[in-house]
């Protein structure tokens, strides 16, 4: 063992006497503050230095020994993420579905006819050049050819084509089917043409009456038309005069083929009730109307 | 040379504290190792009593004033380590650092060295050990003396071990930086610890 010189000895009995004397003053007291603040700040930013190169090496020391349970958990819990992913967008188509078929069951009710809901499942036929879609319900649902389609309350088509299971509907934008319309604000009746992805156009059967921009033209009586009335065909959104004096209306369809879901097929026609037939009153001065549907 | 030999310490305990807080700290969470206790305790067991009461306070007050215990706490248990440490160097200090030719008695010498090493370790880890246990004692001392010495002694043994496999990475480092032109003491001004004296020298 080496013995300490008489220096060495002194000089480590003034250094524990001055150390506990710092003990003593700093439990007391403190004059110590500022230096240990000054200590403290200047190890603090070499501190952020070093753990700025060593950082990322200790933490992957420090990961590794639960490196395998850490895979685990990652993995179910991008599992999950997955899932509620898919809920979420479930749950998303879900409400546009139950919003149709609540416009559905509104105009089944209004109507008073019994609807078909079925889901748009193909835009446009195989080959060919009609504008058609196919809609999931077919001759086991009730429906038959030339029934008409709705979307709420607006004007799809009419089925065209019926299979067990699926049924080819013709829109009214095709281009080469006519539509027998009534215009709500003058009662005018004509006919809409459809021409595709241009806007429809509407003549009046009546060529001096003039129809004003913003009527709407619902489903009415004119050429042999199978639809059931009082459906939304469009809205005019121009008129011009043709060269035979007749006026020619542009019309904005109130359907849009491509943004096409739910749909409805009305399985029976409108029922009208029985209509009384106007007996004479007795001692009545005026006579009674009863307004049909 | 004092100043040169200090402004080497001052930067070497730094980097030890550094060290210390980003990287041996965070790995060893349980374990109450001191990277700077190590290189202190090194230092004072290869340079002798001298340095390492000196270089033992001056560590354990920067310690200290980068922590929120009393102030010279780590300065006295520090500088009474490196004074025990430095009474130690003569016992484990390495031999004679001429190599023969003979390669077996060089092989011999180096299974002696590192048989040296280890001893130097767990001189070293011993050391440190107790030193955790009194600074903690020290630092509880003053609310509840009874919890102080349990506490002390539960840390006593795994700092001990800690300490001492640190001190196998630091001590050949160590060594190493000593043995260095500038610092390896000046022959016949102090007792050199690399040559066992083989003349008495005269004690002052």
């Amino acid at each position: 063992m080496r013995t300490l010189t008489r220096r060495q000895r002194r000089a480590a009995i003034a250094l524990a006497l001055v150390a506990a004397f710092f003990c003593a003053l700093d439990v007391a007291g403190a004059p110590f503050q500022g230096a240990r603040d000054g200590v403290q700040g200047y190890l603090g930013a070499l501190y952020r230095g070093t753990d700025g190169v060593l950082g990322p090496t200790r933490r992957w020391v420090q990961a590794v020994p639960h490196a395998g349970g850490d895979a685990s958990t990652i993995a179910t819990l991008r599992r999950q993420v997955g899932d509620l992913q898919r809920t979420a967008a479930v749950t998303a188509q879900d409400k546009a579905t139950g919003k149709s078929v609540q416009a559905l069951q509104l105009q089944a009710s209004r109507g008073g006819y019994r609807i078909a809901p079925a889901r748009v499942v193909a835009i446009g036929p195989a080959g060919g050049f009609d504008w058609t879609v196919t809609v999931d319900a077919g001759s086991r649902d009730g429906v038959k050819v030339d029934q008409t389609v709705l979307a709420g309350s607006d004007l799809v088509g009419r089925v065209t084509r019926v299979s067990a299971s699926s049924a080819t509907v013709l829109l009214a934008a095709d281009p080469g089917s006519g539509v027998g319309v009534r215009n709500r604000a003058s009662a005018q009746v004509g006919v809409v043409t459809g021409h595709g992805l241009a806007p429809s156009t509407y003549s009046p059967l009546d060529p001096s009456a003039v129809p004003a921009v913003g009527d709407e033209l619902v489903t009415g009586p004119g050429r042999a038309s199978s639809y059931v009335a009082g459906l939304t065909v469009g809205r005019i959104t121009a008129v011009t005069k043709q060269s035979d004096g007749a006026s020619l209306a542009r019309v904005t369809p109130a359907v849009k083929p491509a943004k096409l879901d739910i749909v409805g097929v009305v399985l029976v026609g409108g029922r009208l009730p029985a209509r009384p037939a106007l007996k004479p009153t007795r001692g009545a001065a005026s006579p009674t109307v009863r307004a049909d549907r | 040379m004092i100043a040169y030999r200090a402004l080497i310490g001052l930067v070497v305990v730094v980097t030890a504290l550094l060290l210390q807080a980003t990287v041996v700290g965070p790995v060893a969470v349980f374990v109450p190792v001191s990277l700077a206790l190590v290189v202190v305790l090194s230092v004072a067991l290869l340079s002798g009593p001298g340095t390492g009461i000196a270089l033992g306070f001056g560590a354990g007050l920067l310690a200290d004033l980068s922590s929120s215990h009393a102030v010279g706490t780590l300065a006295l248990t520090w500088m009474v380590g490196g004074l025990l440490a430095g009474r130690a160097s003569g016992v484990v200090a390495p031999g004679a650092s001429v190599l023969p030719a003979n390669r077996r008695i060089r092989r011999r010498i180096d299974r002696r060295r590192i048989a040296l090493r280890l001893r130097q370790g767990v001189v070293v880890g011993v050391l440190g050990g107790a030193v955790a246990a009194a600074t903690t004692v020290l630092e509880q001392a003053v609310g509840a003396p009874v919890d102080a010495l349990s506490t002390a002694l539960v840390r006593c043994l795994p700092a001990m071990i800690g300490d001492a496999l640190l001190a196998l990475l630091v001590l050949p480092l160590v060594g190493r930086v000593l043995a260095s032109a500038p610092l390896r003491p000046r022959t016949g001004a102090r007792p050199s610890v690399a040559h066992p004296p083989t003349f008495p020298l005269a004690a002052p």
